[in-house]
């Protein structure tokens, strides 16, 4: 059985680049949704062994999203890692404390990807 | 893996599209900014956009862009957190990175190794950003739940602070909504919210009751009062709540209970027959599968399938030819008549496939005029002339090639109307003008074309100072000017080597004349006509077809050779004899109802041999065409019926060829080539060698619509 990740970015590119980085470091199986709303859709229906979000999006932002997902027993101890604008910025801090577990500042290579990956699973 | 991925077409177009929505923001933003107050969404999007593509070519290994975009992205955060302020000067420093963006995007991936300098931008951006680091004013959001604060974006918490600071309230909408409604429930409830102010952000949280329903709340900043908010969205069961000094444990404002507490904002209940289950996961995935409903193509992948369709066509026609051999044979006819019926079918079948494939290459306008928008922004600045640019019909189709081809033309005549046309301000004001000089561009479909008009509302021009002009520079001998009418007089613009200081028409050394505006034009089987009124203002009308890619052509052989005619430009044909033909000074011209009109022979443009002058002289045909208001003749031998036509580009040999257009493909394999009509028109008006002597040019001797 694959497991299954949920994958919250706005840009379509950014997505297949993440997707397909997943689905080959892995036997992942890759949920994309562009946006908060769909996100919470698709929450409750699936137990995501990892969910990476961007920060800014329009109406749910990341920090929202992580914070609701923490709020979920059965993903109390999943991985959430954030997509950021850079380390530094207040939202990456506020992600962290909404209950992140990684952050990543775009852009990234797949390296910084997969390095950060493993900082999200493994502060499992 | 460590591979960046190639610079694909997916990175082009996604960031293409990225850039083209920035550009509208700034647009918007631009008008809204000289009005004196701008919508902060918007800036907040023109931010996102350039977060993304800075992601988005970081991935790509386009790493100059993604630079350009980190350092804007600097900037826009400072405009959209207040340290900034959004001035025509920062506008410039934005509009200008669309520019270099679309530079960049041209040249990334192309392998002559060419660069854009973005070092001059790079400068001009470091030159806005704010002196200090300057945080926030002390707007009191004390009352707020720390915990609420926390998972605010920086942005989103600045513009609860903005909010106070405007003197607005701040509230907390509640709304539980089913999860599988909840696009259709959040959309209808914001359009609500946003009568009333700003709508900051959504925080999620789950119902303890059910897994299948989310709960919301909603933070906005509005001028009304609690009890005016609660009204206005009432009718949803949410509730509201000022947020000011809020407990932990909010009290529902005691104004507005609706009976049913916290209800649905779904319209109707799933119907829950059998277990339900089934259909709540079909629901569900079917709307996570829809991020995108768009799938973006080559042209030139268009192009394989419509030649396949044109080829097609001429398996039919072949078809055809084989039925009527079947027809002959004693005792097919059953057979034949069966064939006939699925003939006719894929006949019928073959025409939709062609529209389809013409409806995925159309394209809105508004991808020029966007650019156009840009454009008269910037050129409107540096001129020192303030003008309003106002745009209509940006949503009109064209063939995508047709709307690229579009973009030099229509740029170079709004050029024309910013340095020429439109007048400085003092003398606007001096002439009793408003002192901001409009410029409209309007788009419309009429009947299977489409019309562009680009109208400013400056000095207009003087057809006789054209005229004058055309006399002293030796285009038109002092007494047929004098014949000339007043369009005709105007139309000496489009003439190449045309163009004075005096009637508005001078380039100013930048780009190309009126001439190649109309040769531009014409190459896209357009029209364009022009109407003045000194002192007020100019019109151009551009008439386009809505493609290029098909056309429907009359097929016609002279000289023992097979041409095909745009069917838009043919009016009628006529038959005529030998003594109806007269020449008058040199020209051969025919009466057609009491107006004369001068009549072409193609074997003689095209230099073709022929034995004999007509083939019968009591029955010529003629095909009359038209253009704008011309009326030319074209004698053929022999009219050999009508064809939808897929047009080809021409081979070297044949490209710098004047009349004739393409070619096509017509069946038994035969390659035919299609006339350019407007060359050929001209041909007869005798612009190119008769002159103004020809008796075509003059008003009165040939026939005008």
């Amino acid at each position: 059985m694959a497991l299954p990740v949920l994958l919250v970015e706005d840009s379509r590119a950014v997505r297949s680049f993440v997707s397909s980085v997943l689905e080959s470091a892995g036997d992942y199986d890759v949920h994309e949704v562009d946006n908060g709303f769909e996100a919470l859709r698709a929450l409750p229906r699936t137990d995501y062994v990892l969910i990476v979000t961007d920060v800014n999006m329009p109406d749910i932002n990341g920090i929202e999203l992580t914070r609701f997902v923490r709020q979920q027993p059965k993903f109390a101890q999943t991985p959430v890692l954030v997509i950021s604008t850079d380390a530094s910025h207040p939202d990456t801090e506020r992600a962290m404390a909404a209950g992140a577990t990684a952050f990543l500042a775009k852009p990234f290579t797949a390296e910084e990807f997969l390095e950060a990956l493993a900082r999200a699973r493994g502060g499992q | 893996m460590s591979e960046p991925p190639k610079p694909s077409a997916e990175f082009l177009s996604e960031a293409q599209e990225v850039i083209e929505s920035f550009s509208r923001n700034l647009l918007q933003l631009d008008a809204q900014q000289r009005s004196g107050e701008f919508d902060p969404d918007l800036l907040n999007a023109a931010f996102r956009a350039i977060h993304s593509l800075k992601g988005l070519a970081g991935l790509f290994g386009a790493g100059r862009i993604s630079a350009l975009a980190h350092a804007l992205e600097s900037t826009l955060d400072s405009l959209r957190l207040g340290r900034l302020p959004l001035s025509q000067a920062a506008l410039d420093v934005l509009f200008e990175a669309v520019e270099v963006f679309q530079a960049m995007l041209t040249v990334f991936g192309s392998e002559d190794g060419e660069t854009v300098s973005t070092s001059p931008l790079l400068g001009r951006i470091d030159a806005l950003s704010p002196d200090g680091d300057e945080e926030d004013g002390a707007e009191d959001l004390a009352g707020l739940d720390p915990a609420l604060l926390g998972v605010l974006t920086e942005y989103e918490e600045h513009r609860l602070r903005e909010n106070v600071r405007l003197g607005r309230r701040l509230y907390r909408v509640h709304a539980a909504f089913d999860l599988l409604a909840i696009d259709v429930g959040i959309e209808s409830l914001k359009s609500k919210l946003k009568e009333f102010g700003e709508v900051i952000t959504y925080l999620p949280s789950a119902d303890s009751g059910s897994e299948d329903r989310i709960e919301l709340d909603i933070l906005i900043g509005s001028d009304a009062s609690l009890a005016d908010v609660a009204a206005g969205v009432g009718e949803d069961g949410v509730r509201v709540f000022a947020l000011e000094g809020e407990p932990s444990a909010p009290q529902p404002a005691e104004v507005f209970v609706p009976a049913g507490v916290t209800v649905s904002a779904t319209p109707t209940p799933l119907p829950m027959e059998d277990d339900g289950l089934e259909l709540v996961d079909a629901g569900a995935s079917m709307s996570l599968r829809s991020i995108s409903q768009t799938v973006r193509v080559d042209l030139e992948r268009l192009d394989v399938l419509m030649n396949l369709v044109g080829e097609l066509a001429l398996v039919q026609a072949n078809l055809s030819g084989s039925l009527e051999a079947v027809r002959a044979i004693r005792g097919a006819g059953d057979v034949s008549r069966v064939l006939q019926t699925h003939l006719r079918t894929m006949d019928r079948k073959l025409s939709l496939l062609q529209q389809s494939i013409l409806d995925v290459r159309m394209v809105p306008l508004g991808q020029v005029f966007d650019k156009l928008a840009r454009v008269v922004r910037k050129l409107g600045r540096e001129a020192g002339k303030d003008i309003r640019l106002a745009i209509t019909g940006a949503d009109t189709e064209l063939d995508k090639l047709i709307v690229e081809e579009l973009s030099d033309p229509l740029m170079h005549m709004i050029r024309n109307c910013i340095d020429h046309g439109i007048e400085t301000e003092a003398e606007r004001t001096s002439l009793g003008k408003g002192a901001a000089g409009h410029i409209d561009l309007r788009a419309f479909q009429k009947g299977n074309r489409v019309v562009i008009e680009v109208e400013d509302d400056g000095r207009g021009m003087d057809w006789r100072a054209i005229r004058d002009k055309a006399v002293l520079r030796g285009f038109v001998g002092e007494v047929e000017s004098r014949e000339m009418t007043r369009q005709e007089v105007i139309d000496l613009i489009f003439v190449p080597g045309f163009s004075t200081r005096d009637t508005a028409t001078e380039v100013s050394g930048r780009g190309v004349g009126m001439d190649v505006v109309k040769t531009n034009i014409a190459r896209l089987s357009g029209l364009i006509d022009v109407d003045t009124v000194p002192g007020q203002g100019s019109k151009f009308a551009i008439t386009l077809p809505v493609t290029l890619a098909i056309i429907q052509a009359l097929v016609i052989e002279t000289a023992q050779q097979t041409f095909c005619i745009p069917l838009n430009s043919v009016l009628e044909s006529i038959m005529v004899s030998d003594a109806e033909i007269e020449t008058v000074e040199g020209h051969e011209v025919v009466s057609l109802r009491g107006k004369t009109l001068p009549i072409l022979h193609l074997s003689r443009i095209f230099g073709l041999p022929t034995n004999y002058r007509y083939m019968d002289p009591g029955r010529i045909y003629v095909v009359i065409v038209g253009l704008a208001q011309h009326r030319v003749g074209i004698v053929v031998d022999e009219l050999l019926g009508q064809q939808d036509v897929v047009i080809k580009p021409l081979g070297r040999a044949l490209r710098g060829v004047p009349g004739i257009a393409g070619a096509t493909e017509l069946g038994g394999g035969r390659t035919v080539l299609l006339l350019d009509v407007s060359v050929l028109v001209e041909e007869a008006l005798g612009r190119g060698d008769g002159g103004p002597g020809d008796p075509s040019s003059r008003p009165g001797e040939v026939a005008h619509a």
